[in-house]
């Protein structure tokens, strides 16, 4: 790009954003003439001002030069409960697709192919969650030992594709959010909430990927199915979580209880709020019972139970997610790219929460690739070793 | 020609801070230009605001000439190396003298010099560069006594006294800093 078509991007861009050629002069410290210069391509951008610009316009300097590249559309979908998307998540988010532009650019693409899910009419919520959640169902395995989250989890990125981030994200609204776009699909999930929480969140943000339904940061405002979008990724995940044909076999065998509601809970691992919203979804209760259920809460539940066990199983339920669990995908794209020189440590380092001289010691290693693991193994112990010499020299 | 050596922001301060920017001067000035980034420049006028003597000395060199700036029709190669070499938790804002630098390095068949760890890690790996162009304090007091411009025992002392300024090496070089290990 010259500089006259850099000058025209960047007011594109300032004016998209609603942002005054003034303010933008007053955030790069030059006269407002000096910025009408910069968009008319008669002044270069400099590199720091290109930076300053792209931050106060809240994207990347690369959707700026880029514009037919993943940052210039990133179509991002988020669970908050504000009207906004929090700057950290959104700048978290640009720059994991900067980092995948980068590896991209290098041919450093994910091993993993990506499927397709059908294509679905998103005016037609309803049909169109069932749809996907089928399709997904087929695709997905997410009842091993690790638990429902991590294993859904585990199973989007080398089934679908998709990458999963957990991180703590204390001073953000945001329960998750996802980046939509097939080219780099990833779903963002604040650890900072409930494990059931946390596990209906991921759902919901894997139905906004599937549907392809993110557009530059949309929002959901009250977490309440303000809009079509909403409502599907919201219809998909109880879909999914909870099957009907299964929630309808749990009725029948505990019959129409407290603890068929406490079965509901610990075998879904959902919270009690969305085992009640899918019982009235899917017609067994009312609007009214909804309600009837709503005021009397989990811990009215709690107080039914009469098995101490099923209490402290729903309880622990609500412990909080995992701090981190780092995008496994694109931590194996960045190794490849750490050993071409294409991305520093440091990004890794964030992501795996390693002190980064630490992990460059850890990956230079030069002794790795030429130690022979097979000879030890091969070689039995000898009969003559004793007990007290094999446990000598234990680590601490 | 005699390729140039990109000095980074924090090796500057290295040898500023033990004030033996001569060493650099007798290894580097008779190079080619840029010895520095444009960003390395504001980095260390940054440091004399807020009055770290060591960065006045560093500005009153001479031979370190203009700094080089990145040219727009270089921005997205630029971009792409500031963008490696960041934390990834926003779009990047450090570590841009690192990147300017590794970018001129590479633009011009140079080397790069800097004693930050990951950054040294980072330009060593790339194809446009290798291990044998990233160098750092300790190489640069071992050419200097290799040319007779120090002796062991001297340089020994500067990497010494630059650890007691907490001025941090890398982190293989500690523990090592005895006269033999720059001879």
């Amino acid at each position: 790009m010259g500089s006259e078509d850099i000058g025209l991007r960047i007011r594109q861009l300032r004016e998209q954003a609603g942002v005054q050629g003034k303010d933008l002069a007053e955030t790069l410290g030059i006269d407002a003439s000096a910025v009408s210069n910069i968009e008319n391509g008669k002044r270069a951008v400099k590199t720091h001002e290109l930076a300053q610009i792209a931050r106060k316009l809240g994207i990347s300097p690369l959707a700026i030069l880029e514009p037919d590249s993943l940052l210039a559309r990133l179509p991002v979908a988020a669970r908050s409960a504000t009207s906004t998307l929090d700057e950290s998540v959104r700048d978290r988010l640009t720059a994991l697709a900067e980092l995948h532009e980068v590896l991209s650019d290098s041919g450093i693409v994910a091993l993993r192919k990506q499927l397709e899910p059908p294509s679905v009419d998103p005016q037609n919520w309803f049909a169109a969650a069932r749809q996907l959640a089928a399709w997904a169902s087929e695709r997905l395995q997410f009842d091993g030992e690790r638990g429902r989250f991590e294993s859904l989890a585990s199973s989007m990125e080398n089934q679908l594709g998709i990458d999963v981030l957990v991180e703590e994200c204390d001073d953000s609204e945001a329960l998750g959010a996802a980046i939509t776009d097939s080219e780099f699909p990833l779903v963002f999930v604040n650890s900072s909430q409930a494990r059931t929480r946390g596990l209906f969140t991921l759902a919901h943000e894997l139905g906004h990927v599937l549907a392809r339904d993110g557009i530059a940061l949309t929002i959901e405002h009250d977490l309440a199915g303000v809009n079509t979008k909403e409502r599907l990724a919201n219809a998909f995940a109880s879909e999914l979580l909870m099957p009907q044909v299964e929630i309808e076999e749990i009725l029948k065998t505990c019959g129409k209880n407290a603890s068929a509601l406490g079965e509901i809970m610990r075998q879904f691992e959902v919270s009690f709020e969305s085992m009640v919203y899918r019982l009235h979804n899917l017609e067994f209760i009312s609007a009214e019972g909804r309600n009837e259920f709503l005021a009397i809460g989990f811990s009215g539940l709690l107080a039914q139970l009469g098995d101490p066990e099923d209490r402290a199983a729903l309880l622990e339920s609500r412990a909080t997610l995992e701090k981190t669990r780092p995008p496994r995908l694109l931590i194996e794209r960045m190794l490849r790219g750490y050993a071409q020189g294409i991305v520093s440590i440091r990004p890794l380092a964030e992501m795996l929460q390693h002190d980064p001289d630490d992990l460059i010691e850890l990956l230079s290693s030069p002794e790795g690739n030429s130690l022979d693991f097979a000879g030890p193994l091969r070689t039995a112990i000898g009969s003559g070793t004793s007990q007290d010499d094999r446990f000598a020299g234990q680590p601490a | 020609m005699a390729r140039p050596v990109l000095h980074d922001a924090v090796t500057l301060n290295h040898f500023g801070s033990v004030d033996r920017l001569d060493v650099l001067r007798g290894r580097h000035a008779h190079l080619d230009e840029p010895r520095w980034a444009e960003e390395v420049k504001c980095e260390i006028e940054n440091g004399v605001n807020i009055r770290n003597p060591q960065c006045q000395r560093v500005l009153d060199q001479d031979w370190l000439g203009e700094p080089f700036e990145i040219l727009p029709k270089d921005q997205k190669a630029f971009l792409f190396i500031w963008i490696g070499l960041n934390e990834g938790r926003r779009p990047p804002e450090q570590h841009r003298g690192e990147a300017e630098s590794i970018f001129l390095a590479e633009a011009h068949g140079g080397k790069f010099l800097t004693d930050d760890n990951g950054a040294h890690d980072f330009a060593s790996k790339r194809p446009n560069l290798g291990i044998a162009r990233v160098i750092d304090s300790v190489d640069v007091l071992r050419e200097a006594v290799e040319m007779e411009d120090i002796t062991a025992e001297l340089a020994s002392e500067i990497a010494t006294q630059m650890e007691d300024a907490d001025r941090s090496l890398r982190p293989l070089h500690r523990g090592n800093i005895s006269p033999s290990y720059f001879r």
